[in-house]
């Protein structure tokens, strides 16, 4: 992780403000990167792009070695359908920064759980800022602290905070007239619809329909209580179609119900 | 707008229309949103080039004497044009931050370079590459009060946002005028009459002060440029003024811009 931070908001326009020359070039996902980490410095820097319903596109990355097979792997192979960095590009219009806690759905501890699952073992601490694009696009820029660091602080969200719409609108600049452009094949999912089509219909054999869509939600990392506001139901009925899920599909666990999600991807 | 993530805001909005049809229009909204009360004017020149007027905000009737008077010769005259192009300046300032002069003097050269009212004026001056230059001015309108810090904070704060803005338009781009009447066929003309103005009559020194006091040195500051003593300058100013048959350093400027018409 780089040492030197700006921290006043004078310097971080500066920075900001050198990244608008490489609008409309080659380099700029990678300067994208480079000035995200002069503003808040972090171990892990991943840009993703996604149309509506499409699979996610990595732009640019720059994590660690560790993190790099299972990015590549379980993420690229599926478990994105559930991450909740896609999930917030693709279920809800937020635009602006926020911090993992602010767009996982459930219980923080929880997402020990599912980070384990993505394979961000590593990691303590994911900043995120979602840039609404023309055409229902939507890209998603994720800095990663790992264990060795320590999570943000409020003055380093403050400060991002305050020059936010300068990349939300050199993003918009850059990609509203381009297409995503990823170097490589391997890094979209080729079996995107498949995924999307497990994911509807995961336990539906079995499920009724209101522990199907109960089901849905747990998968997505909601807790008891966000589900139930999800549904307009009680916490209370809403633990007892969460008991007949584990129950039908055999498990004790949210996170069981994650793997079993994740095997079936796999098996296919 | 003195709040800095609202000025922040509304100068990202300029990055949107980078390489866009628009974009000098976007430029002066922002401008005039950070800045209220003032009329943006956009010009650029080229190394050792005429200025061209890229937009601008000025009413039909300021435009005609802005055309008459600043585009017919003026503006080898004005702070604007002489720091974009004796200096390599970069960013915001108000006029009394380059104007050589006493500033109070200040009010009577504007009449003779643009013909205008403007109670006080602020400056963005942008380098691009290749020696060209980008120099807005915001000038207050007659009545309006003059600008407070808190203005130029307000522009300052921003200021890396528009410079790369207008860096990325218009590096690569070349400057057209809306207007071209607002082109300056004669600028080479211009430049020969200021360099050899008086020079029929004065000596050389003098001369030199001549072209000093044109700029609008006060006698101290015109001094300190040619490293003598201020009475020694006055001496020189007062031969100016007699052999010009002037009385005073606006009726040598008001000579200069006769001289030009005539030209």
């Amino acid at each position: 992780m780089a040492k030197t931070s700006v921290t006043d908001v004078t310097s971080a326009i500066t920075v900001v403000s050198s990244l608008i020359e490489y609008v409309g070039t080659v380099e700029f996902p990678e300067a994208l990167v480079r000035t995200m980490q002069a503003l808040v410095p972090h171990d892990s820097s991943l840009v993703l792009g996604a149309a509506k319903g499409g699979a996610p596109v990595m732009l640019t990355e720059q994590m660690g070695k560790e993190e790099r097979p299972s990015f590549y792997g379980p993420y690229l192979s599926g478990a994105y359908m559930l991450a909740p960095g896609y999930r917030t590009a693709q279920d809800t219009d937020f635009s602006g920064i926020g911090l993992l806690r602010d767009i996982f759905p459930g219980d923080m501890k929880t997402s020990k759980y599912f980070y384990a699952y993505w394979g961000h073992t590593g990691m303590i601490d994911e900043l995120f800022q979602f840039v609404r694009l023309n055409n229902d696009r939507v890209i998603w820029i994720c800095s990663g602290r790992y264990e060795h660091s320590r999570p943000f602080r409020k003055s380093e969200l403050d400060l991002i905070g305050m020059v936010e719409p300068m990349i939300r609108e050199t993003v918009c600049r850059h990609w509203n007239e381009r297409p995503f452009d990823p170097d490589d094949l391997q890094d979209v999912a080729p079996d995107h619809d498949r995924f999307r089509q497990s994911l509807d219909n995961f336990g539906a054999g079995s499920l009724s329909p209101r522990e199907h869509e109960v089901c849905q939600l747990l998968l997505r990392g909601h807790s008891s209580k966000s589900a139930a506001r999800m549904l307009d139901i009680s916490p209370e009925t809403e633990r007892v179609h969460r008991r007949r899920v584990y129950g039908k599909l055999n498990v004790s666990s949210q996170v069981e119900v994650m793997t079993r999600f994740m095997t079936v991807l796999t098996e296919q | 707008m003195t709040d800095a993530s609202g000025a922040i805001e509304v100068a990202s909005l300029l990055i949107a229309r980078v390489g866009v049809a628009g974009f000098s229009g976007a430029l002066m909204d922002v401008m005039t949103t950070l800045i209220p009360n003032t009329v943006p004017v956009i010009l650029a020149t080229e190394a050792k080039g005429a200025p061209v007027l890229l937009a601008s905000r000025t009413s039909a009737q300021e435009r005609i004497s802005f055309n008459n008077a600043y585009m017919g010769g003026a503006y080898l005259l004005g702070p604007g044009y002489r720091t974009s192009q004796d200096t390599d300046f970069s960013g915001v300032c108000l006029l009394r931050d380059i104007f050589p002069g006493d500033i109070r003097s200040s009010r009577y050269f504007h009449m003779y370079w643009d013909a205008t009212g403007t109670s006080d004026e602020m400056f963005q001056f942008i380098r691009l590459d290749n020696d060209r230059t980008i120099y807005i001015s915001l000038g207050r309108p007659e009545n309006a009060p003059k600008f407070r810090t808190s203005d130029i904070k307000a522009l300052s704060i921003v200021e890396p946002i528009i410079r790369e803005s207008i860096r990325s338009h218009w590096n690569n781009r070349a400057f057209e005028s809306g207007d071209t009447q607002a082109l300056m066929p004669n600028h080479d003309k211009f430049r020969n009459v200021l360099d050899t103005f008086g020079t029929d009559v004065l000596s050389r020194r003098e001369a030199e002060v001549c072209q000093l006091l044109l700029r609008g040195h006060s006698s101290k500051s015109a001094a300190r440029k040619l490293e003598i003593s201020p009475e020694t300058e006055r001496i020189h100013r007062r031969r100016v003024y007699s052999k010009l048959y002037a009385s005073s350093q606006v009726e040598v400027m008001a000579k200069f811009m006769a001289t030009l018409v005539k030209a």
